[in-house]
């Protein structure tokens, strides 16, 4: 029995004891309950399940003041036709939902317009090149602002350009095209409709609808007043005289326009900024508190509500960091009562004052992936909450298993609750099409949601011209010096720290990597325990890819390899070097730059010798040879050839980013190409051919036969490779000091046919014919 | 591995019934609370370590599951759904600002030879690090170890991914014996390293 083992079973046996029975007035009570309180009826439930998909009435709704009258007619007349009518079970809810107005609704990289009376949705926008979201309305209703960025770019989050179009997708025109604004802008209005304002992590524009110009003076984020005044995500107070902001050193701020004043509303507790993150702020309706949302290194998110004239910050609600929910979308109700705080399948209502709340639960446990800033909106009455969810009924979305077989999301659905919890959720409009989760890229994110009271018109416009943001700037490299300042900040962390060991999830991952590129700030993911291990970009990669890789391979671990789907994350002070210089990633140093002695530390020698043994597997053999290219592999599956591996010298290099202690820490790079000697296809299931870097302790891995392997798949599954075809991939990566790379060799599948699946057999298990094995290239060892 | 054992043999609620309670059938109703609530308050009991946080919890999960029923779409997974209210309201339980009572229960009966004050102090150090847990937490640790569910089958009830579920399970986990540890210069118990 293992460690673990013991201390299961101890924990096991202790949860033994406790009652067995449960109290007799509990349940009473419930069924008290269930007596005097009948609930709708099995009819209604009946009807539901025997409907088609919902929103198949959609179409048969007449008025729209009468769309609800018409849904219970309808569901009526389907009980009298199926002769099922039973008296006096059906009642409609007492409060239909609240349905006036129009809301705009981010979806798949387009901002939609829905009527959610009618359910009728227009897409005003319909760029297929452009991610789009963050909609918003301007105060009458006539305009909608949005955030859009190239949708061929791996970080949504980033969207440089401003657009503003009639609520109706016409006249459109980009107002602004400037990287500055960080992750995740958002968007908003003056309340006399005049300022358009946008913003994200970094920084905010201003927009003046009135002069058609773009505003600089006096307003945080307009170039001047350095970090603490860089005016991320922007909200205007309901009277307009103030703005509320969050600075790049994480301190929400209030800017007021009369004099300029700036009162800074700081996380309580007294966090340094970089422990507490502020998210976007929201104004209660009567000017008097702002809520926002902060992440603690110590604590999780934490919901703050704020004075904007003292400066008093009272944190009210604390959603755990590591359980992996939520705080997103906080938005004040209309009557500035209470506020909404969106985690993983629930919207809570907290009222102001923090003694009550509640909440409904929402089909959408894709919400972890895909959470936004602003996943909900209220009705302009208050009556009613919008949220985008997955259909009840849509397949679960499981991202635990091969990340290389996308995942297609369909069937999300604009769903009205009711505040007061009455009735059922409604859902208002089905969202056409479907998104993909192919590996670590998710669906466009932005899920965002905006609810006007005007009426509008929901008109199909004709495709306008795309309003295409500036290109992505080159890569800049940055100097040796600003490579030693990050690792001195990470070992200063890594030495002070009290953060323990949380799970990051992708997204997270992602945002915190961002970071790194947009505002000078620097973040490194370890897997917890096991490998203290810095992560950073490989070479000759834009950063977004490896966060990708490196977000799929924890995907890949967690679930499989428990302890190694956690990871740890980091935020470091902004370097000295300009934001610029670093915005564009980390670029591992090249020959005669860091590597050579200089201000960093010199890292332990480390060599990458032949392991000397080769494969045993049964299926494959493999013999090898010395070559001036390198090392060659002739690789025969059941006697026939299949492909030759050639795999170059490793370049060891010293790492600009370890966070180990002490380990020398080393860049591994290598080249290997792969030659076709007959046709095959590249089975799933096999360990086709991919790149692993065993590594020092395995603490994890008792009785487990995987490793906690840094893998790197250079063919993809279902590859055909044609006789002679030849495949090449360098591999760069951080690896620990010692241990062992294995290189995977893939089985294959001679003869290819079309239209066939060649991962499984029909019993669903792996084709043992198929299964390739590891060779070992070289070990690590210090010299 | 624990069993969720608690009074008589679980059985599972039969489609019929569930569907006759969907239908606004009270006295089926009845019967499914009567087959499922002293499960669900075992479970809810482990969760709060409190007798009167876990009847409410066990209150509210039946009702909620009363008010629901119309809405359950499939009646064959309607245990793991009670299950789920009952979490639910388990953890909103916990986050109340209520004093929770220490109770302790019998002993464990320990058939090992570690002597009784071993066995006492281990109690404690379990029961102390298992309430700085999050009520999540809690309830994965439960609904594994004493309702010796499957991850699958926790996730279901936690309306979370899988994986989400696994690794909560590992923190929980880690986390209590981080605690325990904490808690004792000399943790008791679980022996050296295999």
């Amino acid at each position: 029995m293992t460690t673990n083992d013991r201390f299961e079973a101890i924990v096991a046996r202790w949860l033994e004891a406790g009652p067995t029975a449960a109290p007799e007035e509990a349940i009473s009570a419930a069924l008290r309950y269930a007596d005097t309180h009948p609930h709708p009826g099995g009819l209604r439930a009946a009807l539901l399940r025997a409907m088609p998909a919902s929103g198949a009435l959609a179409p048969a709704r007449p008025a729209a003041r009468f769309a609800w009258l018409a849904l219970v007619a309808a569901l009526l007349v389907a009980a009298l036709a199926g002769g099922a009518l039973v008296a006096g079970l059906w009642r409609p809810p007492v409060n239909p939902p609240a349905v006036a107005g129009t809301i705009a609704v981010a979806w798949n990289g387009d901002i939609w317009v829905v009527d959610p009376e009618t359910g009728a949705a227009a897409n005003i926008t319909n760029t297929p090149d452009l991610i789009e979201a963050g909609p918003a309305f301007s105060p009458d209703g006539t305009y909608v602002a949005y955030t859009a960025g190239d949708a061929a770019r791996d970080n949504q989050l980033l969207r440089d350009a401003v657009i503003l179009s009639k609520s109706d997708g016409t006249d459109r025109r980009t107002l602004v095209d400037d990287r500055s604004l960080g992750n995740d802008p958002t968007i908003s209005w003056s309340p006399d409709g005049r300022i358009v304002a946008a913003g994200g992590q970094l920084g905010a524009v201003y927009w003046d609808t009135a002069q058609d110009a773009r505003l600089t003076a006096g307003l945080p984020g307009a170039g001047s007043g350095g970090l603490a005044l860089s005016g991320g995500w922007p909200a205007f107070s309901p009277d307009g005289r103030r703005i509320a902001f969050v600075g790049a050193d994480q301190v929400v701020r209030v800017l007021r326009l009369a004099d300029g004043s700036v009162t800074a509303l700081p996380a309580p507790d007294e966090l340094s900024s970089w422990d507490a993150l502020a998210g976007p702020p929201a104004w209660t309706p009567d000017g008097r508190l702002i809520i926002f949302d902060v992440l603690r290194a110590d604590l999780g998110h934490q919901v703050c509500l704020a004075d904007p004239d003292t400066g008093v910050v009272r944190a009210q609600r604390a959603v755990p960091f590591h359980s992996d929910l939520v705080a997103a979308g906080l938005a004040s109700s209309p009557d500035g009562t209470r506020y909404g705080l969106l985690t993983e399948g629930e919207v809570v209502l907290v009222t102001i004052d923090g003694r009550s709340e509640r909440g409904f639960a929402i089909d959408g446990p894709a919400f972890r992936d895909l959470w936004t800033n602003e996943p909900f909106a209220w009705s302009p009455d208050g009556r009613t909450i919008a949220t985008l969810e997955r259909a009840p009924d849509a397949p679960a979305i499981d991202t635990s298993g091969d990340s290389y077989l996308p995942v297609t999301v369909e069937g999300w659905r604009l769903v009205l609750h009711q505040v007061d919890g009455s009735g059922d959720p409604h859902t208002a409009w089905n969202a056409p099409g479907a998104c993909t989760l192919s590996g670590a890229n998710t669906c466009p994110r932005p899920f965002d949601i905006d609810w006007t009271p005007a009426e509008l018109p929901i008109v199909q416009p004709n495709p306008g011209p795309a309003a295409t943001p500036s290109p992505v700037p080159s890569a800049t490299p940055i100097a040796c010096s600003a490579a030693a300042e990050f690792r001195q900040a990470v070992e200063a962390l890594e030495a002070t720290s009290p953060w323990d060991r949380r799970d990051v999830t992708l997204e997270q991952l992602r945002a915190a990597f961002e970071q790194v590129r947009t505002t000078g700030m620097s973040a490194v993911s370890s897997t917890s325990g096991a490998l203290r291990r810095a992560f950073v970009d490989p070479p000759g990669q834009p950063l977004p890819d490896a966060i990708e890789a490196f977000g799929a391979w924890l995907d890949s671990l967690g679930p499989t390899l428990p302890g190694f789907g956690s990871s740890e994350a980091y935020r470091f002070e902004a370097l000295a070097e300009p934001i610029a210089a670093v915005a564009d990633g980390l670029p591992a140093p090249g020959p005669g730059d860091c590597a050579s002695p200089g201000p960093q530390a010199t890292p332990q020698a480390i060599v990458a010798d032949r392991a000397g043994d080769d494969a045993t597997c049964s299926s494959i053999s493999a013999e090898t040879a010395p070559s001036p290219s390198g090392e060659v592999w002739t690789v025969s599956m059941q006697g026939r050839p299949w492909v030759r591996i050639t795999v170059s010298p490793a370049v060891v290099r010293p790492s600009i980013g370890s966070l180990g202690p002490g380990e020398g820490d080393v860049f591994l790079e290598v080249t290997v190409t792969y030659e076709a000697l007959q046709d095959g296809v590249l089975p799933y299931g096999a360990d086709h051919t991919r790149w692993e870097i065993r590594s020092g302790p395995w603490i994890y891995t008792e009785g487990q036969a995987a490793c906690p392997c840094l893998t790197e798949n250079l063919l993809p599954v279902g590859h055909v490779l044609k006789k002679g075809e030849q495949v090449s991939g360098r591999l760069a990566y951080e690896v620990p000091a010692t241990g062992a790379v294995d290189l995977n060799i893939p089985a294959f599948v001679p003869d290819p046919q079309p239209n066939r699946r060649y991962w499984t057999l029909p019993s669903g298990e792996q084709d043992p014919r198929f299964v390739g094995c590891a060779v070992h290239p070289f070990v690590l060892r210090a010299k | 591995m624990a069993q969720g054992a608690v009074g008589d043999e679980e059985a599972p609620v039969e489609r019929e019934l569930v569907e006759r309670a969907q239908r606004g059938d009270r006295e089926a109703f009845a019967l499914m609370v009567r087959a499922t609530a002293h499960h669900l308050h075992g479970v809810a009991y482990r969760i709060l370590r409190d007798h009167d946080a876990a009847s409410d919890a066990l209150q509210q999960a039946l009702i909620d599951a009363w008010n629901g029923l119309p809405g359950l779409r499939d009646p064959d997974r309607a245990e793991a759904w009670c299950y789920r209210l009952l979490v639910r309201a388990a953890c909103r339980e916990a986050r109340r600002s209520r004093q929770v009572t220490t109770v302790r229960d019998a002993p464990l009966e320990r058939d090992d030879g570690l002597d009784l004050a071993a066995t006492v102090a281990l109690q404690d150090q379990i029961e102390r690090g298992f309430r700085r847990l999050d009520p999540e937490h809690r309830a994965v640790l439960v609904l594994r170890f004493y309702r010796d569910l499957s991850v699958p089958e926790i996730a279901e009830i936690m309306g979370t991914p899988v994986g989400t579920a696994g690794s909560r399970l590992h923190h929980a986990l880690r986390e209590l014996r981080a605690a325990i540890d904490a808690d004792a210069r000399d943790p008791v118990g679980w022996g050296q390293p295999a």
